[in-house]
């Protein structure tokens, strides 16, 4: 095993060193490193210095990890856990009545409100017999595989602050997001795809946009890469005006020519032939990420499992089975937005519940569970952790005098995985009766993004990175355990 | 900034006016512009926790003030002491409470107009002559209507017209409740924060003596003087205040403990008062607190006040009329006719807009919420919500500061707008940018070093700490911070000298032996090898077409971002609206606006700067979607157009000579025979085996000359 501190740039060279090569721009030796194992300038490579391991190629994992790729199903703007997999029995009956629960909202702080009780019914599935409501059908088939966390908890219920929670770890911005710290830590097997893509929904981002997907104080190399389903899946993957590829191959093999006689002076210059070879690397990418996201190649019943062809399905499906064909590809980290914009777009569902949540719910709970039962078949769900969630949960009272929408809630709140190293059919902790808090074995979102990273063979506490005069981590400087409940 | 650095400004007076240029005497346009610096930190605009998110704001101005002039991470000690370097978390809120007065972006106040004194007052001057002339063709316009709504007895009875927001309500509607005392209280009592009137007794508004005339008593008053509070809370700044108050003797009227309204002489019923300014730059989001002091000596006695926004047609009116609205309008029309309604609507108007015009420039600049900031307390854990120690303003006691009084040696500084401020960040200032200070010129001149050389002295250059790097020529740092000294903090001289230096006149070029010694150049044998800076590799390639728009200062600029960038902020579109004139879109790139959420993708792409954190050393990236961008974006290919037909254009007409004048503009030196032959036969080839026209073959030539690394490398 190797040292957790392995990690730490500066454990492993001594910071002058690290310091003065950054400058010129450590990430390219490492590419010249990555280069090296395809066959190019292999002279380059072993002129490399400073004993840096390479920040984009695979590393092996530190704590025997389960799972070799993440798929992050995000429901931004935060799913109703009372409606969809936290079932509170007792509240049936008790619409319209006045309590008094503590919430905070949007609306600020309530020590009273209107319940409105859960508007879809529960029912068993599986061995387990979990209760999962009619929102999440084709989930529910999936539950003996699904590790769900009744007890999550946030520090804010406020979007913009709880999207950069649940993605970076923190509500002030400039942190790098969990996919940087995965890709950080573990490289990308395949140096023809980004090793971070972040799957958008069409009506847009989330609040604070790119904020979402940065790599924050790390080089630009760890950023996730906004990947569409259709289309030019990469930004900047074709020519403006298109070029055909052997007109490509010729400007770049004259490229070549001219970098090559600029390098005989500069033999010892190892940015200047990584960078010689990006091209050779951009050039196989064009080819590559197309590829990727061609469905063409699947077969009809795989798609209909997806609910690709279905409307109502049909966009998100394609982004599950993308998502599972990037993961064969080896892309580390996935996230996939179910919503986007504001309002009623995602699942923010502040006026009518049932409208809002039937939308959602009804556009990912067939190809969600389509991922599952692929991955499972072709025996890839054990190497692939999925995670589903929002950035917070959503209140047990009416927001306001009438209707059914939820404000938002961070006090209580689900998310569940499945897959790469975690326990099926599980339940793990509680909130109380209304779902208004979480009361039993209380986790944070910290202790989420410990498990994946430890899922994924990485220590939370020694993953680090030297940044301001500080070893900053995901998990925060007080450090966090992942949940072992869930972990097989 | 860039016209501080262009006309070298002395690098002393360029760090005090980034932090007091509001404060020093004589403060300029560009001074005060400077403290914009105060404006560019941290921002949540919907905080969860609002009290710990303005320390999270605070504790970036310590962060980026002391890695940024002093090379010290501070940062570290704010939930402990620091784990490597001699500075306590008492130092760190020392540190902070220079800047506790400092109010987050956003709040009022901080766009303020910046004009000359002479053109102010003559702005002021001719302002007051166009009210009077307006308010006097208002005033003519509605005795009449006074009249008529006082004989069908609709002048005082309307209610607040919905346009109208009311705050605190006095007892003529719902009287808010009150907090209150009858003897002196502690100083203080008057502020948001201030605890001081917990035990006060609460009561409803309209306090005094029943019997008085004209009066609304709902609560007993009967003491010489009353100290009273309400707290109300505001989602958004409106756009006027007004004031209706009903008070005794003297009266003091605060808002966020800002003195909004003062008066002396007991009055007889409720007056109408439109608050200015200053009211407005003291209304927060969130919580307010209007706070009363009044004072009788005799005879019968009453205080009570609203606050709402102001009617929606400010004019003389008394309120009643203004506050009918639209309502009102109506029954007016019917008896004098539209067109008189009209005419009497468009000239309040026109007083509303006359009143609210700024004169000069809006600048977006720091503001204090008052000359005397709030105490503040070690944070333990560094939670505001966990309050320890109080603290004093004190510089760093590692270098010097610790238990000194440094409250000695600041005052509050009043300014000819907006409220005063305590002088603290004056004091800092002046301590930063004192000759004695170990440290500001020595991190200035490391950094000069290393935008020249590519690494500091000091390889870390925001830390000078246990946890930086030692320096490789400790004595040469010592000189060049002695020098820049010596040369009255000029840094233009300090380029001269290092650039004339011959270290920096070194070739890059490798030398077996050297490199076998000392691979890492730490002994700066050899000029480093750099890729270009984003910024500089856009610029470059404008510059290379002719395109660039070396144009200074003005306003930021959009330029074009690919529909799939725009596509990925949470209002796609909104945000970034592209600039129409070419000229703006070709401007340097230290123009484009920066928006943190939304990054303009090849400068991201490229590793500039992080948007949130202070960047001492950039990284610089070697991945595949740079050569993406580099190939196939819009940006280059646009350019490489340009470049194309330039080269098309002008001059020799034969293609060889061609190839060499742009061989030759991409890499700054006479190309070589076989590089000029190699390009011809691309351009020659491209149009015979791919069919391309000569002019897009000359496109393609002018595409992989961009693409060099030559061009993208400084030698």
């Amino acid at each position: 095993m190797k040292k957790p501190n392995q990690f730490n740039f500066c454990g492993n060279v001594k910071r002058r060193e690290f310091l003065s090569t950054v400058g010129g721009g450590f990430p390219a030796l490492a590419l010249s490193g990555m280069l090296g194992s395809e066959g190019f300038f292999n002279q380059a490579n072993g002129a490399t210095t400073g004993g840096f391991r390479n920040p984009l190629e695979a590393k092996p994992p530190v704590v025997g990890g389960k799972a070799k790729s993440v798929i992050f199903i995000f429901c931004y703007g935060g799913p109703s856990h009372i409606d969809t997999f936290d079932h509170k029995p007792s509240m049936y009956g008790m619409d319209g009545k006045t309590i008094d629960v503590k919430t905070f909202g949007r609306g600020g702080k309530k020590n009273q409100g209107r319940i409105v009780e859960p508007k879809w019914k529960f029912k068993q599935y599986g061995e387990c017999g979990k209760y999962v409501s009619d929102l999440f059908p084709n989930v529910g088939s999936c539950v003996d595989d699904i590790a769900f966390i009744h007890s999550m908890t946030a520090d804010s219920p406020i979007h913009g602050s709880a999207l950069l929670m649940m993605n970076c770890g923190s509500v002030i911005s400039g942190k790098p997001s969990l996919g940087s710290w995965v890709n950080y830590g573990l490289g990308s097997v395949n140096e023809n795809l980004p090793g971070y893509v972040v799957m958008l929904d069409e009506s847009g981002g989330p609040i604070s946009g790119a904020k979402n997907w940065t790599s924050g104080y790390m080089p630009a190399s760890y950023q996730g890469t906004v990947f569409r389903s259709k289309g030019d899946p990469i930004l900047n993957l074709k020519h403006v005006n298109g070029m055909p590829r052997e007109e490509q191959r010729m400007l770049i093999d004259s490229l070549n020519h001219l970098n090559t006689g600029h390098l005989e002076s500069r033999f010892d210059n190892t940015n200047l032939s990584a960078r010689i070879a990006s091209y050779e690397l951009a050039y196989k990418m064009q080819a590559t990420a197309p590829e990727a996201i061609d469905l063409d190649s699947e077969s009809e019943e795989t798609k209909s499992l997806y609910g690709i062809g279905d409307q109502q399905t049909d966009s998100f499906g394609r982004k599950c089975l993308l998502s599972r064909r990037l993961v064969e590809r080896g892309v580390r980290f996935i996230q996939l937005y179910s919503g986007g914009a504001h309002n009623d777009q995602n699942w923010d569902a502040h006026g009518d519940l049932e409208d809002n949540h039937n939308k959602h719910a009804g556009a990912t709970d067939k190809p969600i569970a389509g991922l599952i039962k692929d991955l499972k078949r072709r025996g890839m769900l054990e190497d692939t952790l999925i995670v589903w969630g929002g950035e917070f949960g959503r209140q047990p009272t009416a927001e306001y005098a009438k209707g059914t929408g939820r404000d938002h809630n961070s006090y209580g709140f689900t998310m569940w995985m499945a897959g790469g190293g975690i326990k099926g059919g599980v339940s793990v902790g509680q909130t109380d009766e209304l779902g208004s808090a979480a009361v039993e074995n209380r986790y944070h979102v910290k202790h989420l993004h410990a498990t994946i990273l430890d899922r994924m063979g990485l220590d939370p506490n020694s993953l680090t990175f030297f940044h301001g005069g500080l070893d900053e981590s995901l998990v925060g400087v007080e450090g966090a355990e992942p949940i072992r409940e869930v972990m097989a | 900034m860039i016209s501080a650095f262009n006309e070298d400004k002395p690098y002393n007076q360029f760090v005090i006016e980034q932090l007091a240029g509001d404060e020093i005497a004589n403060p300029t346009m560009a001074s005060v512009t400077a403290t914009g610096f105060h404006r560019l930190m941290q921002w949540d605009d919907e905080p969860a926790d609002r009290k710990q998110h303005v320390y999270d704001v605070l504790a970036d101005n310590v962060l980026v003030t002391s890695e940024t002039f002093l090379g010290m991470t501070l940062g570290c000690a704010r939930c402990h002491d620091h784990k490597a370097d001699p500075i306590s978390q008492k130092d760190y809120y020392s540190f902070m409470s220079f800047f506790h007065g400092v109010t987050p972006y956003e709040t009022p106040g901080t766009i303020r107009p910046w004009a000359e004194p002479a053109e102010l007052a003559a702005f002021e001057d001719r302002r007051k002559d166009r009210v009077a002339a307006k308010r006097k063709e208002i005033e003519a316009l509605e005795s009449d209507m006074i009249d008529y709504l006082k004989e069908v007895g609709k002048f005082r009875k309307d209610k607040a017209a919905p346009s109208v927001k009311t705050y605190v309500d006095d007892a003529r509607g719902t009287p808010a409740t009150w907090s209150f005392v009858t003897s002196a209280p502690a100083p203080g009592w008057k502020e948001v924060g201030s605890k001081a009137f917990k035990n006060w007794t609460k009561a409803q508004g309209g306090f005094g003596t029943r019997g008085t005339p004209n009066s609304f008593v709902t609560t007993e008053w009967k003491e010489p003087e009353i100290w009273m509070r309400t707290n109300f809370g505001s989602k958004e700044i409106p756009e006027s205040l007004v004031l209706e108050i009903f008070h005794d003797e003297d009266v003091e009227v605060y808002l966020n403990g800002v003195e909004i309204f003062k008066a002396s002489g007991h009055i007889t019923d409720y007056q109408f008062v439109e608050l200015g300014q200053s009211a407005l730059d003291a209304f927060q989001t969130g919580n307010n607190v209007l706070a009363i002091h009044c004072k009788q000596t005799k005879g019968g006695q009453f205080i009570d006040a609203a606050l709402r926004t102001g009617p929606q047609m400010p004019g003389t009116l008394p309120v009643a009329l203004n506050r009918g609205g639209k309502r009102l309008e109506g029954e007016l029309s019917k008896h004098f006719g539209r067109e008189i309604v009209k005419e009497w609507r468009e000239a309040k108007n026109k007083l509303n807009s006359i009143q609210r015009e700024m004169p000069g420039t809006p600048l977006n600049v720091v503001k204090e919420s008052g000359s005397q900031p709030l105490p503040l307390q070690v944070h333990l854990r560094g939670s505001a919500h966990a309050p320890g120690d109080e603290v004093e303003p004190a510089f760093p006691s590692v270098l010097g500061g610790g238990d000194s009084p440094v409250p000695a040696s600041y005052v509050p500084v009043k300014h000819e707008v907006g409220p005063a401020t305590s002088g603290r960040r004056l004091a800092l200032a002046k301590w930063i940018a004192s000759p004695e200070n170990p440290l500001t010129s020595r991190v200035i001149m490391n950094r000069l070093w290393q935008h020249h050389f590519g690494r500091g002295i000091v390889p870390s250059t925001n830390d000078f700490g246990q946890l930086g790097e030692d320096p490789t020529h400790p004595e040469l740092l010592d000189f060049l911070s002695a020098t820049l000294v010596e040369k009255g903090w000029s840094l233009k001289e300090m380029h001269r000298l290092i650039i004339s230096s011959r270290a920096y006149r070194r070739s890059s070029t490798p030398d077996s032996q050297n490199l076998l010694e000392d691979p890492q150049n730490t002994l700066f044998w050899r000029y480093d090898m750099r890729r270009l800076t984003a910024e500089e590799i856009r610029d470059s390639l404008l510059a290379l077409s002719g395109n660039l728009n070396p144009e200074q200062g003005g306003h930021w600029v959009y330029p074009e971002l690919p529909p799939e960038v725009l596509a990925t902020a949470s209002r796609p579109g909104k945000g970034w609206p592209i600039s129409q004139d070419m000229k703006d879109q070709n401007r340097r790139s230290i123009y484009i606006h920066v928006k943190r959420s939304l990054r303009f993708q090849m400068l991201a792409d490229f590793d500039q700067a992080d948007t949130d954190t202070p960047c001492a050393v950039r990284f610089a990236t070697t991945v595949p979607t740079q050569a993406l961008a580099m190939l196939n974006s819009k940006l280059v290919n646009d350019q490489a157009v340009v470049f194309a037909d330039m080269l098309r254009a002008d001059g020799e007409d034969d293609l060889r000579s061609r190839i060499h004048r742009g061989l030759a503009l991409v890499t700054q030196r006479k190309p070589e025979e076989a590089e000029v032959e190699h390009c011809v036969e691309l351009v020659e080839r491209l149009q015979s085996e791919r069919g391309l026209t000569e002019k897009q073959a000359m496109e393609r030539f002018a595409l992989v000359a961009m693409n060099l690394n030559e061009f993208m490398y400084l030698d």
